[in-house]
């Protein structure tokens, strides 16, 4: 389980989280929604530790340990992240890249041909990444993001370079990683696609969560939502 | 932990590998290494003076543009590796290692002909030993390059701009410096400024150690004569200074791009 204790950032000089404050359900699929700016990358990054916060702190709990105490982690450890569009070395071919990161999680070389045919990359496992599309680069994030073994996961737009059929097998993958007992937040747009599909869902304004929508009509929710705040700022403009 | 080094060492490797620059450099090596070895003999061609151009010339240049595409290359992954590995210190050590090692393997393919043709094979691990410790400083300058500039091709400019000028520039500077009045009066600056430059100590303690140029230690000033009696080891010890230092420095930088 992970906890965002009242997290804030500035970047160049304006605040970018402020006060973010989130408890996601352990071993459910949360969705993490908002506009361009809301702070949603920002705050998976920072639970990632590539950004350090000015304040506030992130804890990540055992779900055992939890029942003995809730031991708590450096903050980098038992968080995977997966970028928006993530992207490789160039010159690497797709098995290397892909042995890289089983090698670093620990795992059998065995996993990383495993993760390959599991995201249909067989037919291009000597390919090097500069070489693939979006999408192909994007089932290669999510292979190397399978390889781990921790407990919290962190997608930012995993869905968005993927076809139908590849949106499609990312929600049932990942709906099998939460039932395995794993922690999985997702930052997206794609509101519609993850109808009944995922077990929560957030919304982030102004670099805080400011409510949970109905995870059965996320994309209606959102809209009144949003004329709500469209129509507050023009009274406060007017 | 292990796990950690042993999977950057092996990723490094295929990147090498893969590098148009460590390929490019050992086809250069294998001609110019050809052509000494087919080249007609002559009078005074010793390996020292054969190998020189690979030394002053062509390993500073590729040492610095090596380490900024070991580290160019790792950008478009860099928000990946970075959730994974905190910290650079173990990544920049893994690649100033093993660039500077494949480099200075690489070198032997000219450095060995040059050897070979003159029959002085003594020569052998002191010409490679100094050929390693400077593609060793060159590759750190060109990690900390490639972190200080995002942009590739500037990034790449840079490098070349550096290595001309450690080549040329700092040369010119110290032979217009030693016309000052103030350093005549103070040799033994004039002398550490040599003895600091890591292409220019390389080359004086090539020349009048190992290629055997006459000098007699008892006429120089005390730092000089100090020197010229131990090049090798003030170059080791050169070297690892400035590695040090701009590894040093490249791992301060700020870890992730935005």
């Amino acid at each position: 389980m992970i906890i965002f204790e009242n997290i804030h950032l500035r970047l160049g000089g304006q605040p970018v989280l402020r006060g973010f404050d989130w408890q996601p359900e352990a071993a459910q699929l949360s969705l993490l929604v908002g506009a361009n700016g809301a702070g949603k990358s920002s705050a998976l990054k920072v639970a990632a530790g590539l950004w350090r916060p000015d304040s506030g702190r992130i804890r990540i709990l055992d779900t055992e340990g939890a029942k003995e105490g809730a031991k708590e982690h450096e903050q980098t450890a038992g968080v995977a992240y997966l970028p928006q569009a993530p992207a490789f070395h160039p010159r690497l071919r797709v098995r290397e890249l892909l042995r890289f990161y089983a090698r670093l999680e620990g795992q059998r070389l065995v996993e990383a041909d495993l993760a390959l045919e599991r995201f249909g990359l067989e037919s291009h496992l000597r390919h090097r990444s500069a070489a693939l599309s979006g999408g192909l680069r994007q089932r290669l994030g999510l292979a190397v993001l399978s390889l781990t073994s921790n407990p919290v996961w962190m997608l930012d737009e995993p869905g968005l370079s993927l076809d139908p059929f590849w949106r499609r097998r990312l929600q049932e993958w990942l709906r099998e990683v939460c039932a395995e007992g794993r922690t999985v937040l997702v930052a997206t747009h794609l509101l519609a696609e993850w109808n009944n599909r995922a077990d929560a869902c957030y919304l982030c304004e102004r670099g805080r969560i400011v409510s949970q929508l109905d995870v059965t009509q996320m994309q209606d929710e959102l809209f009144v939502l949003e004329d709500g705040a469209a129509t507050a700022q023009e009274e406060a403009s007017g | 932990m292990n796990r950690v080094w042993a999977a950057l060492s092996l990723r490094e490797l295929s990147t090498i590998v893969a590098s148009r620059v460590i390929w490019v450099f050992g086809v250069a090596c294998l001609c110019f290494g050809a052509l000494i070895a087919l080249g007609s003999s002559g009078e005074g061609t010793t390996a020292v003076w054969l190998s020189l151009p690979l030394v002053l010339y062509a390993l500073p240049l590729i040492g610095l543009l090596a380490g900024v595409a070991a580290v160019q290359g790792d950008a478009p992954e860099e928000l990946l590796i970075a959730s994974r590995i905190s910290g650079m210190g173990r990544r920049l050590v893994v690649k100033w290692a093993l660039w500077s090692l494949l480099l200075g393997g690489v070198a032997l393919l000219w450095i060995l002909p040059a050897v070979i043709r003159s029959e002085q094979w003594s020569m052998l691990p002191r010409l490679w030993g100094y050929a390693q410790a400077e593609a060793a400083v060159f590759v750190a300058w060109g990690l900390l390059i490639g972190r200080l500039i995002r942009d590739s091709v500037a990034a790449n400019l840079i490098a070349l701009l550096l290595g001309f000028f450690t080549l040329v520039g700092a040369g010119i500077l110290a032979w217009l410096a030693a016309r000052l009045p103030i350093v005549q009066a103070h040799p033994s600056l004039w002398t550490l400024s040599l003895m600091a430059h890591p292409v220019e100590a390389l080359r004086v303690g090539l020349l009048f150690s190992i290629d055997g140029l006459p000098f007699d230690p008892g006429r120089l000033p005390g730092l000089a004569a100090w020197w010229l009696q131990r090049p090798g080891i003030w170059y080791g010890l050169l070297s690892v200074f400035w590695s040090g230092l701009a590894l040093l420095l490249s791992s301060r930088l700020r870890a992730t791009p935005d």
